[in-house]
């Protein structure tokens, strides 16, 4: 095994020499494929998006935050996957929850835990719930002219104590809420919890203070949703913040 | 005349006026065509020793919205001769009233039992005489003098005799339970939880099918209606105690009380 | 944070060199004159871009056909924080803003409570009409590029100038796709003013604008009743009407009304935070002696 091609270093220079090569020759030289204008490969234009639906629900608490997730991933009128979790813990008071294309909230997932740890590194602490919903719009306005196809919900415990929930677009606007819901349920979901919570219209936001009413609430709407929305189903993720940190579970729901 | 009115009626089959209007509503992009309601489906087909199987699953959908989650897809054509329907819910259920009718009024003038070969022609007549407009895709299964006949109806007119069919969105993976497990000379019950086995797999499988297992048994002179054979599909979780809805969340502006007055004898209904 | 000069004047002088003050005193000048000055200095030669960014784009040459496609390839992905009313104007007391706060995605209501003024600074305000997030995004571009000019020059910037950077990044974004109606108005030693720009970086100053899909329902009151030497308890009023008005007519705006006031003397004021358009409705029109309910001088009838 030829250890030197194991670091990009080399290779970069090897196709670079390669080519330094070809043009003294006059060879006419075929443009790397990513740099082929690639705008023709498939009818109607280059699409890099797919959308693999699911639901996620999130609900701030007093002194919490429930997130109720499926668990389905699709395409098409296929399952891909049974058991997918859509929700990633950033750091021990915040979790961030999306739906959409599978690709895109592994790769943002991924980003925003990496940037979590620069940010420790750098300046020596955990980057509250706050800093957080900033940094994950301004994460997502980068992509302007070719967004992530992810919705999401950054759920968490802010620096009173008390749960809240951030909700996205796709390019980055964002907005404080009590509750939110994304994803493919999101139209059937939203009015329950509408008339279940502490609505956008209301001035007075008392939030939620007993947990198991709310994890029944938010399991009983991912139940609600597979009901009627053929692209959730098989189990529901309760994840539960709080300030003892993040608690998993999971349970079955239909799977048709 | 005042009966020329009826010459500017239309005389009966289909009204195309509005084609040219949707295409172009569809063209333009700012209006969307009105939608039909496919039924997302498995269904199908299998014959036995000494009849014929069909089964179908009961999930509806239009979109991604499920429209009905205990529909009735298997459709009796005649007392020996049953179908099951894929594609747009309304083509499948007036293709098979009106053809029921057809062969009832056959039936009455030859004082004879249909024949499986002749629905099944008529319902593949009619879907391409519209050249494949109207979705129907049947699997038409019965039995008549020649003994127990399966027929798979597409919507391009086409027809074709197997001895097991799947049609619908969960076709694929009806279709592998199928070509694994099927041999010739099955019992009833083997042909029965073969049918079932293979909806399962589109329920499971496919998201547009869903909810119970509709079978079918047709046997000579005797057809069996297994409704909701299997009904595993259900919601498994519910807020114990229910929900409170707070009715003061919705403002009253005013309150109306109407008298409601009935007189004796025939009222014309007001249809203004 | 281990650079003692962190956060310092002196530590954004390696930074890369994005705005170089047009070294004018703007309390000497004419305003015309500022005018005159920045697109001298600043329009002509484009040297406020936005700079330090890296967007990812599209592989291929075609982006503005991408970005076009995007609605077919990706459903909901470009939608949100459609349909808006906004308006702002000019008075003797300074600059009134008044919004509502409906979000929309097609016939869905995303929230109603979206805050579409933007706070940029403590002189400076932005309203959102269009894109939600390339409205808050480069508005708070803006809010830091003003920082690094009074940390460098010592002195705030003019609105005009705010605007002009603002209108600077649109034009050199212009056609990728953004989309933005904004009105910009703040406060500085001029008194305040009023500008409009959007995503074709058109920079407009003015008395009177009213942007987003109820606009036009916003302008009907506001023409009617609009003076320029209101009060500012008779402009709060006209606002507030102004914006409930146009929720009332347009399905695409509603839920609160937020209103802003922008004093000559460098500040701005919250005025009313969350006002519901609903109860505005009833109470406008029982003033009136309706019910509300729109069936004015005709019977009820229910069967």
């Amino acid at each position: 095994m030829d250890l030197e091609n194991y670091t990009n270093v080399n290779i970069f220079k090897k196709v670079y020499e390669k080519r330094e090569v070809s043009s003294i020759h006059n060879v006419v030289e075929q443009p790397h494929h990513l740099l082929k204008d690639n705008t023709q490969h498939a009818k109607g234009g280059f699409n890099p998006y797919v959308n693999n639906q699911g639901t996620t629900v999130a609900i701030a608490g007093k002194d919490f935050v429930l997130v109720a997730a499926d668990t389905r991933i699709s395409q098409g009128f296929n399952i891909l996957s049974r058991d997918y979790s859509r929700t990633t813990k950033l750091t021990d008071q915040c979790v961030i929850t999306s739906g959409g294309m599978v690709a895109d909230i592994e790769t943002l997932h991924k980003l925003l835990i990496a940037k979590v740890k620069t940010y420790q590194r750098q300046f020596k602490k955990t980057p509250t719930v706050e800093s957080l919903a900033q940094l994950l719009g301004n994460t997502l306005y980068g992509r302007r002219f070719m967004p992530y196809y992810a919705f999401n919900l950054l759920c968490g415990i802010d620096q009173n104590g008390q749960g809240s929930v951030y909700g996205y677009d796709a390019i980055g606007s964002w907005d404080k809420l009590t509750y939110g819901v994304q994803g493919s349920g999101s139209e059937l979901g939203a009015p329950i919890l509408d008339n279940q919570f502490v609505g956008h219209n209301y001035l007075v936001k008392t939030l939620p203070d007993d947990v198991s009413v709310v994890e029944d609430t938010g399991k009983d709407i991912i139940n609600s949703i597979a009901e009627r929305d053929i692209y959730t189903g098989d189990q529901v993720e309760i994840v539960i913040v709080d300030k003892n940190g993040i608690r998993v579970k999971r349970e079955p729901i239909r799977r048709d | 005349m005042e009966l020329d009115y009826l010459k500017t009626l239309p005389l009966g089959g289909f009204n195309f006026d509005n084609c040219i209007r949707n295409r172009a509503m569809a063209e333009s992009g700012i209006l969307q065509a009105p939608k039909t309601m496919k039924t997302g489906t498995t269904i199908c087909g299998v014959l036995f020793k000494d009849g014929v199987v069909l089964a179908a699953d009961t999930r509806a959908t239009g979109g991604s919205i499920v429209g009905d989650k205990n529909c009735e897809k298997i459709h009796n054509l005649a007392p020996n001769i049953f179908c099951c329907g894929a594609g747009t819910a309304a083509d499948c259920d007036h293709v098979t009233e009106m053809i029921k009718r057809q062969l009832e009024l056959h039936r009455l003038n030859t004082h004879s039992e249909n024949r499986v070969q002749m629905a099944a022609l008529k319902l593949v007549a009619h879907a391409f005489k519209y050249g494949g407009q109207i979705g129907t895709h049947l699997i038409v299964g019965g039995v008549d003098v020649k003994g127990p006949q399966l027929i798979e109806c597409s919507n391009d007119g086409n027809m074709y005799s197997m001895p097991y069919h799947t049609t619908g969105s969960g076709s694929l993976a009806a279709m592998a339970i199928m070509e694994t497990r099927y041999k010739e000379n099955m019992t009833r019950e083997e042909a029965v939880n073969l049918c079932i086995a293979a909806i399962e797999a589109g329920i499971y499988h496919d998201l547009g099918s869903g909810s119970n297992v509709d079978v079918c048994v047709i046997t000579r002179n005797k057809y069996e209606m297994l409704r909701n054979i299997k009904h595993d599909n259900f919601k498994v979780f519910s807020k114990p105690g229910g929900y409170q809805f707070k009715k003061d969340r919705v403002q009253v502006v005013e309150e109306f009380k109407h008298k409601l007055v009935v007189e004796a004898g025939e009222q014309p209904m007001d249809l203004s | 944070m281990d650079n003692e000069n962190f956060g310092l004047a002196k530590s954004f002088s390696s930074a890369p060199v994005l705005s170089i003050s047009p070294h004018t005193n703007f309390s000497q000048k004419e305003q015309t004159d500022i005018e005159h000055e920045l697109n001298e200095q600043v329009g002509t030669t484009g040297e406020y871009v936005s700079e330090g960014f890296c967007f990812k784009l599209a592989p291929g040459q075609d982006q503005i056909g991408f970005m076009r496609s995007l609605k077919e390839k990706a459903p909901k992905l470009t939608d949100f924080a459609k349909g808006t009313t906004t308006l702002a104007f000019e008075f003797q007391e300074g600059v009134l803003v008044a919004v509502d706060a409906r979000a929309t995605m097609g016939a869905f209501i995303s929230s109603n409570n979206v805050r579409k003024v933007i706070e940029i600074n403590d002189f400076l305000l932005g309203t959102m009409a269009g894109g939600a997030a390339d409205c808050m995004f480069w508005e708070k571009y803006v809010a830091m590029q003003c920082r690094v000019y009074e940390l460098r020059n010592g002195e705030k910037p003019s609105v005009a100038m705010a605007s002009m950077m603002l209108a600077s990044i649109m034009r050199q974004y212009r056609g990728q796709g953004l989309s933005m109606g904004t009105m910009f108005t703040g406060s500085d030693k001029t008194g305040a003013s009023l500008y409009y720009i959007d995503n074709d970086a058109t920079r407009v100053k003015g008395r009177l604008f009213a942007v987003g899909s109820g606009g036009t329902f916003a302008y009907g009151v506001l023409d009617t009743n609009y003076r320029y030497d209101m009060s500012l308890d008779e402009a709060v009023n006209l606002g507030i009407r102004a914006i409930t008005s146009a929720t009332f007519k347009d399905s695409a705006s509603g839920g609160v009304v937020r209103i802003y006031h922008v004093t000559n003397h460098g500040k701005w004021n919250l005025i009313h935070d969350a006002i519901d358009v609903s109860e505005l409705h009833y109470q406008f029109e029982q003033n009136k002696g309706h019910t509300g309910r729109g069936n004015e001088g005709k019977p009820n009838k229910y069967l």
